[in-house]
């Protein structure tokens, strides 16, 4: 391997551009970022070159997207015969061309988990990569008996994967996780989700056998990669210049301030972290104490 | 109005022959104001809610009373009587126009009820679910009331209870208790200094306008001497409280028998007879539930339908495989059918305990209903605490919260209508009483109440800071105080 | 207090409801509204409907002024199909009827009346495809659905997955746009009352999940956290779905409006 694959960045827009050999790419979306702008960016990187072939097969989607050679509607087709078709449409035998043939599936949730391995190492061709979506938002249908201790279906498509791009959305600054976490759960959804930018955990299986994991943010707009731990360090730095601006007071430290500032010794610093936790404020009361029972809010817990 | 007449039978401390009103026996008459009222509560009480079905026996009555209250009752009796089937929906005694809608409403037989949902009742076509939290059983009393209530007007409307043409009403049950129609309430009869001012107002009101004449004439007892000042100041107030309940009920006497009270340790006589309710048992297909539902309505034809759910789901009444939503649903969302394509002379009241349904079960069936209020009775400590507080009023004691989630018409338009703790139940002999709920003020105790934990659960004569000592041991469960339920309710 | 500033709906970046390039197009786009027993979407419903027959939802915009932008050869071309499997005929017809909008313009199936008498014991997929039969394909039309999750609960057995496949999907490809109104009820107050893993629990999950999946637009209901308030009757979220309009110029405008419905007319106003 060349020493650029080292580059996560680049690594990311090799597989993307199916330049390096995957067979199998993954993503994992969910309805707060789904992969929608990452199949389109996919498809945009492999257009540049010479046509290929793409085909689409649809499980949730009904209008064929424009990119797509072959649209297969797989309520029409069935899924049985999802594979035939599809072998039909790419090139047979020999050894692998050097065109660069996709396989686009909207959802790999609709379909059953006794299928679902069968269906898509039949997909999983020389001539192609296969590039799959599947929503880990959607809780998994109860399996039937056969299927005991059979791993979940998000278990088995990350162990088949080549590449596994996990995506997330970027999120407001006004909002953390967990509070896009409980919207969702209510079907509540949040303004600035599904945006052309976005995050990915990028899974990639080496031939090595080493995997190598990276958390990239996607710029589907620029087509611009780069490496979220640095963007996120920058913005957590807080500098003089945030607080420009804010108010007319002036709430900038100057570098001298500063070290001033950090050569004061807190008192009690030190009982504060031995007990941190381990303390609570008890009240007792007492005969003479003016408490009044009816004021909520002189509760002094 | 005689006062001689009323002297008369009062004279005798008793009910008239013909006014044997069970509530009273044996009680005293305590006071020299108490003997007029109640001559004015008992043919109130055989005139408009009248419960005995016979018409001889009302003419009977009648003549004893003689005088001219009894003949101001008389009309309305026999007007509903005389009414004939195509015409009895819109001469129906129980169904009066919403006054928030274009629609006809129907009393759910608890007069704050009505209140509550805003329509004075259920609007026609519409459903209501009252959910229960906990182990009380306070919504089987209002399905009983709601049955009840049916059953009054259709004996309003000269049912004979033999012939299936006449009346105006009929319940059908969905349950297995077939002695549910035998443990309906009875009109309330009036034993209660309250019920009796209210039945005085009542009756006054009617005078007022039916015998205009009558009312006019000052009462001979004014130009008796004998009549102590007392007696006028008495009546002065009767007139303030007569107007204060008109202006509270509105037209009152036009609707003055849409809503009746009863009361809950009597029982309905006679029992109603299977011409006036059905039964269907829930442990039939539902298809068979829904056919069954629908040929007993055809054949009640021009009668108000008034379908009850006692206790939905109940295990005793209903196989596990009802619970499946393709049983449990596909049976409300039939009968939502049923109601709504008889939209003119229909409605629903089911109940059901929240306890044994999961979350899946219970907002599903809480989607398919126009109107729900959900009770949540107040756990034990918070009784105590109430009962503490209301030491000299002990009816103000209330036994849960009343929480509005759907509005009849206005939920369904959009509108947001769910009141969580805003209403307060109160479960009387008399009545279901729902109030406003505020946070009582522990005024009489706060200064000496105790510091008592919780192993001495009533006696109390320590400090103040009760309210939160007490708490702990079941704070999680409860809101026994008032600091706390401020912040919870 | 004068009332905040009545604001107009719009869902595109061309300032429309419903854009034209839309529905002339011959695709198959799904919008999803969503809401609470709270909060219940008639008025919203009927806002879509009106937009698709008079141009624009003059009913929440109230500005008469507008009316002028649609030619009355607009109306009657395109039909609106309203199904319900929660609201009677009339229901919706009176409804509409308030908006002055011809009854000739629209059709109502009622999915209420008689539907567990009719359908009691028939195989699922007959009853999905009866169902189905009852809706004429128009490759303009617009259909308008209400509750089709009730099916998962009336049908015994009937997963997520067939719905999706044996109903929606055909639906979908019946029409040029078709309106989904679900209830999401079953998904609030987690935090006291969380929902179990049942079977039932998971297909309703998927269901809405998927719906959200396959639509562009999603306009969420929702009662304000604080509970009742006189001049507010709640939110109403415009948020992308999760396919984007795909092949056309116009995109989601994402937005949060307050509501405040009474008197049956609603207005729309930002916080």
């Amino acid at each position: 391997m060349a020493s650029s694959s080292h580059n996560p960045c680049i690594l990311l827009k090799r597989t993307l551009s199916l330049a390096d050999p995957s067979a199998f790419i993954l993503n994992c979306d969910s309805i707060s970022q789904t992969s929608h702008y990452l199949v389109n960016e996919v498809v945009h990187n492999i257009s540049s070159q010479a046509t290929p072939t793409i085909i689409y097969i649809a499980f949730e989607n009904l209008n064929r997207p424009t990119y797509a050679t072959h649209f297969i509607d797989v309520n029409e087709v069935g899924i049985a015969k999802v594979a035939d078709t599809v072998g039909a449409l790419l090139p047979t035998g020999g050894s692998p061309t050097r065109e660069k043939n996709l396989v686009i599936v909207d959802s790999l949730n609709h379909i059953a988990l006794s299928n679902l391995g069968s269906f898509v190492s039949s997909l999983v061709n020389p001539h192609c990569t296969l590039l799959a979506t599947l929503h880990k938002d959607l809780p998994e249908q109860q399996a039937s008996r056969e299927c005991d201790n059979y791993p979940s279906a998000e278990t088995l498509l990350q162990y088949m994967a080549t590449s596994i791009l996990d995506i997330e959305p970027c999120l407001p600054p006004n909002m953390d996780e967990e509070e896009l976490r409980s919207s969702l759960d209510k079907f509540h959804i949040p303004k600035s989700l599904n945006n052309p930018t976005f995050k990915v955990t990028f899974t990639n299986k080496r031939r090595s056998g080493r995997s190598v994991i990276h958390t990239l943010i996607v710029d589907t707009v620029k087509h611009s990669y780069e490496l979220a731990s640095n963007i996120a360090e920058e913005s957590e730095l807080e500098t003089p210049e945030m607080l420009q601006g804010l108010t007319t007071f002036n709430l900038s430290t100057s570098a001298k301030q500063k070290e001033a500032k950090d050569q004061v010794a807190l008192p009690f610093l030190e009982a504060q972290s031995e007990f941190a936790g381990g303390t609570a404020i008890v009240y007792e009361y007492e005969k003479d104490d003016d408490y009044d029972e009816e004021d909520p809010y002189e509760d002094p817990f | 109005m005689s006062f001689r007449k009323r002297g008369e039978i009062l004279n005798g401390a008793r009910a008239p022959p013909g006014a044997v009103s069970r509530s009273i026996p044996g009680r005293t008459i305590p006071g020299r104001t108490i003997p007029s009222r109640d001559a004015n509560a008992m043919p109130n009480v055989r005139g408009p809610s009248q419960v005995t079905p016979s018409l001889s026996g009302r003419m009977a009555s009648m003549n004893i009373r003689g005088g001219s209250s009894a003949s101001t009752n008389a009309p309305q009796g026999i007007e509903h009587g005389a009414g004939d089937v195509s015409n009895v929906m819109s001469n129906h005694p129980g169904i009066r126009p919403s006054p928030v809608s274009a629609t006809f409403a129907t009393s759910t037989g608890s007069s704050d009820l009505d209140k509550v949902l805003t329509h004075i009742g259920l609007p026609l076509g519409n459903s209501i679910l009252v959910e229960e939290q906990g182990t009380t059983e306070f919504n089987s009393i209002l399905a009983k009331l709601f049955v009840a209530q049916g059953i009054v007007h259709n004996r309003l409307g000269g049912s004979s209870n033999t012939s299936k043409e006449s009346g105006n009403t009929h319940a059908i049950v969905i349950s297995l208790n077939q002695m549910f129609g035998k443990e309906l309430p009875g009109v309330y009869k009036g034993s209660r200094k309250d019920v009796k001012k209210q039945q005085i107002s009542d009756e006054q009101s009617k005078i007022s306008v039916q015998n205009l004449m009558e009312q006019k004439n000052t009462p001979q007892r004014y130009k008796d001497f004998k009549i102590a000042w007392k007696y006028k100041l008495a009546d002065e107030q009767k007139e303030k409280i007569d107007a204060k309940n008109m202006s509270q009920k509105g037209d009152n006497d036009e609707y003055n028998d849409y809503s009746h009270q009863f009361d809950i340790t009597s029982r309905m006589m006679p029992a109603p007879t299977n011409t006036e309710i059905s039964f269907v048992s829930p442990n039939l297909p539902v298809t068979t539930i829904l056919s069954q539902v629908e040929q007993i309505i055809k054949n009640q034809p021009g009668k108000l339908i008034r379908i009850v759910i006692p206790s939905f789901l109940h295990p005793a009444m209903y196989p596990p495989s009802s619970f499946r939503t393709s049983s449990s649903i596909a049976l409300m969302h039939g009968l939502r059918s049923i109601n709504k394509l008889h939209d003119d002379r229909c409605v629903i009241f089911a109940s059901v305990s929240t306890d044994i349904l999961n979350k899946l079960l219970r907002i599903q069936i809480q989607n398919i209903f126009d109107a729900i209020v959900n009770l949540e009775p107040f756990p034990q400590d918070m009784l105590q605490f109430l009962e503490r507080i209301y030491k000299s009023q002990p009816n103000k004691v209330q036994h849960g919260l009343l929480h509005v989630l759907k509005l009849p018409v206005f939920s369904e338009r959009g509108e947001m209508q769910v009141k969580k703790s805003e209403w307060a139940f109160r479960n009387g002999r008399k009545k279901f009483e729902i109030d406003e709920w505020s946070i009582p003020v522990d005024d009489v105790e706060s200064g000496d109440s105790s510091n008592k934990q919780n192993s001495d659960g009533a006696s109390s004569k320590h400090t103040h800071d009760d309210g939160h000592n007490h708490d702990k041991p079941t704070s999680d469960a409860t809101a026994p105080k008032n600091t706390k339920i401020s912040l919870e309710y | 207090m004068s009332l905040p500033q009545r604001q107009d709906l719009t869902l595109f970046s061309d300032q429309s409801v419903l854009p034209r390039e839309l529905l002339n197009g011959d695709g198959h786009h799904m919008f999803l509204v969503t809401s609470t027993m709270a909060t219940q979407p008639l008025w919203l419903l009927t806002a879509l409907i009106e937009t698709k027959i008079k141009g624009a939802p003059l009913s929440l915009n109230g500005s008469a002024a507008r009316r002028s932008e649609n030619p009355a050869t607009q109306e009657m071309k395109t039909p609106v199909v309203v199904a319900s499997f929660l609201h009677e005929h009339s229901f919706y017809h009176q409804a509409l009827q308030k908006l002055r909008i011809n009854a000739n313009a629209y059709k109502v199936v009622d999915l209420l009346t008689g539907f567990v008498q009719k359908c009691g014991g028939k195989p699922r997929d007959v009853v999905l495809k009866e169902l189905l039969e009852q809706f004429t394909p128009d490759s303009q039309s617009t259909i308008l659905i209400e509750q089709p999750e009730l099916l998962l609960s009336l049908l015994d057995g009937l997963t997520s997955d067939e719905l999706n496949q044996k109903f929606l999907q055909p639906l979908r490809k019946k029409c040029n746009l078709l309106i989904v109104s679900s209830s999401i009820d079953l998904f609030q107050d987690n935090e006291n009352d969380p929902l179990d893993g049942s079977r039932g629990a998971v297909e309703y999950t998927r269901f809405i999940s998927s719906l959200i999946y396959t639509s562009i637009v999603v306009m969420n209901l929702r009662s304000l956290e604080t509970g009742r308030a006189k001049d507010v009757t709640g939110s109403l979220m415009i948020s992308r779905g999760g396919q984007a309009p795909a092949g056309l110029s116009v995109h989601v405008v994402e937005n949060e409006y307050l509501y405040l419905t009474e008197k049956e007319s609603t207005r729309l106003f930002y916080r």
